[in-house]
């Protein structure tokens, strides 16, 4: 389940190609093109995308201290057994959404609108960054964009064993964005190719996490523990 | 952006609201702006939003019908022209880019572009500057270009009918407006906003919808979009003042959406057409619309998957 810890965040994030270019995309050229006129150097861009990488990372911490804390307490022995099913379901429901089949995902966005609007000022403050500082600062508000992938790679992370787990997950979907957020589309021909083929795996991973799950459940010699997901840094 | 003051830009469904969310980040740099969206989703509306919520606000904002002018007279229109430069020009004249010069420049339905002077609209972006007809030097003008477009520019490009460099050049900040059939509730909130603004403008009693009328709105495809929605609502303030909308009012208005996809009006011109070109323009429009996926193409022409391969390879189409 390792591997396909590492592999999650990555299809997720390379799957949402198109999504991310028609969102955060806009905003990506906006701000190259305002480097580009006045003549600010392009690290101003790498900046602002670590900063958004660095929020999606704590978030992923801060959901699983929550996750964790929702699902031990509801049954404190199955705990992990539920959250694995969770998962399970999670990268269904991604898969689906990455294939155009559950457009009322984007919903989740409802979630992070309140924040947005409070940020929002920040964001437009610093949307033309004057130094580096600026522009970490505006990417670290940025990652906290209402965005229904970065929810659903969110939720996904929540599974994890650990907050540090969670934190990794998150910073592995951030760096999976990167390509196509730092190359401002030119990538894109070449990584949309794989986009639908991502969307179909992470719909079979989660498929077959929920078949496993029922098969254990059946399994005399499994234990509740056995469940653990997710598990790149264990507690 | 400040709230909106446009019944046209408002709503609160996702997929609206995160294009809005990303045009206030954009407005406030000096990007080039792509709008794209079917006929009647407001983006001439959008991208008057983006000007009044930058920093050129205070200056002008121009709007450019590519559509609506001709290859002889685009030129002039958008770059000007100097006195004597051609037969009929008296006068000095500034373009529209000229015109727009501190603001904004909207040039809608740049899909329509002819490709001469896609060139020169190039040109213009890559180096801000502007030469009208019969002036020797260029001048520099400092505008924000805004373009929007209901055809897909992507396909256009591939059939070679846009430039592929214009293309990328506006392509900064892409903004796809969805239309009003992905935006679920926002259809009641809209309609609302549009019963009471007709109620106040007609100074009549304000109608309203049943439930039931609603849901019937919800389903409807809305071809002609937000457009559609607002005469719909002004005949019902018109029709039916104070009064409440129901499903037969409904039914009246849309039938003809729903019921006859093939009343396409289409007018003879008095030149006569060529049949066979219209036939290439249909295939390829209907290829544009479905992203290249044949079988759809078919459904939307009326005809079967074998008939469409037939008539693309009769036209050479790929």
């Amino acid at each position: 389940m390792e591997n396909v810890s590492l592999l999650v965040p990555l299809l997720l994030a390379f799957s949402s190609v198109l999504h991310c270019l028609g969102m955060c995309g806009g905003i990506v050229g906006a701000m190259s093109w305002h480097l580009a006129s006045s003549g600010r150097p392009w690290g101003f861009l790498l900046a602002a995308n670590a900063g958004r990488v660095a929020s999606y990372a704590l978030a992923g911490g801060l959901v699983v201290l929550f996750g964790q804390t929702l699902f031990t307490t509801l049954s404190p022995e199955y705990g992990h057994t539920l959250l694995r099913g969770f998962a399970g379901v999670i990268l269904v429901g991604n898969g689906l959404f990455l294939l155009g089949r559950l457009p009322g995902l984007r919903h989740m966005e409802a979630v992070g609108s309140r924040l947005w609007a409070w940020l929002e000022p920040v964001a437009r403050r610093f949307m033309t960054p004057g130094t580096m500082g600026q522009a970490l600062l505006f990417g670290v508000v940025w990652g906290w964009f209402p965005c229904s992938l970065v929810y659903g790679a969110l939720l996904w992370s929540s599974t994890a064993c650990s907050a540090l787990s969670g934190a990794a997950v998150m910073l592995l979907f951030g760096l999976g964005t990167l390509p196509v957020m730092v190359s401002a589309g030119w990538l894109t021909g070449y990584l949309g190719r794989f986009r639908r083929i991502g969307a179909w795996l992470l719909l079979g991973i989660g498929i077959l996490n929920l078949i496993f799950l029922g098969w254990n459940v059946h399994n005399p010699h499994w234990h509740p523990t056995d469940n653990r997901v997710n598990c790149l840094i264990p507690p | 952006m400040k709230p909106p003051q446009h019944i046209e830009i408002m709503g609160d469904s996702p997929a609206f609201t995160s294009v809005m969310r990303a045009a206030r980040l954009v407005a406030v740099t000096g990007a080039t702006v792509l709008i794209q969206g079917e006929s009647g989703v407001g983006k001439e509306l959008l991208a008057h939003a983006i000007h009044t919520d930058s920093p050129r606000a205070k200056g002008p904002f121009v709007a450019v019908n590519c559509a609506a002018l001709t290859e002889s007279l685009v030129e002039s229109e958008l770059f000007g022209h100097a006195r004597g430069a051609f037969t009929g020009a008296a006068q000095e004249r500034a373009g529209r880019i000229a015109t727009a010069h501190g603001g904004t420049l909207f040039l809608d339905e740049i899909g329509d572009m002819p490709l001469s002077i896609q060139a020169k609209l190039l040109r213009f972006l890559e180096n801000g500057e502007c030469q009208p007809l019969g002036c020797e030097l260029p001048k520099r003008v400092d505008v924000r270009v805004i373009a929007a477009t209901n055809r897909d520019l992507a396909s256009l490009v591939n059939t070679g009918r846009f430039r592929q460099d214009l293309y990328y050049r506006l392509q900064v900040v892409p903004l796809v407006l969805p239309p009003l059939r992905d935006r679920g509730r926002d259809v009641a909130l809209l309609a609302n906003a549009f019963l009471q603004r007709f109620a106040a403008h007609h100074a009549a009693l304000c109608p309203f919808f049943s439930n039931a009328a609603l849901s019937v709105m919800l389903d409807h495809p809305w071809p002609g979009n937000i457009r559609e929605l607002r005469n719909l609502c002004e005949r019902a303030v018109i029709f039916h003042p104070g009064q409440e909308i129901g499903v037969e009012f409904l039914h009246a208005q849309l039938a003809a959406a729903i019921s006859s996809p093939r009343a396409v009006a289409i007018t003879l011109p008095n030149g006569g057409i060529n049949l066979d070109h219209l036939e290439r323009d249909l295939i390829l429009a209907a290829l544009e619309r479905t992203n290249g996926n044949r079988t759809h193409a078919a459904r939307l022409l009326d005809l079967t998957r074998d008939t469409l391969l037939y008539r693309m390879k009769k036209h050479a189409l790929r």
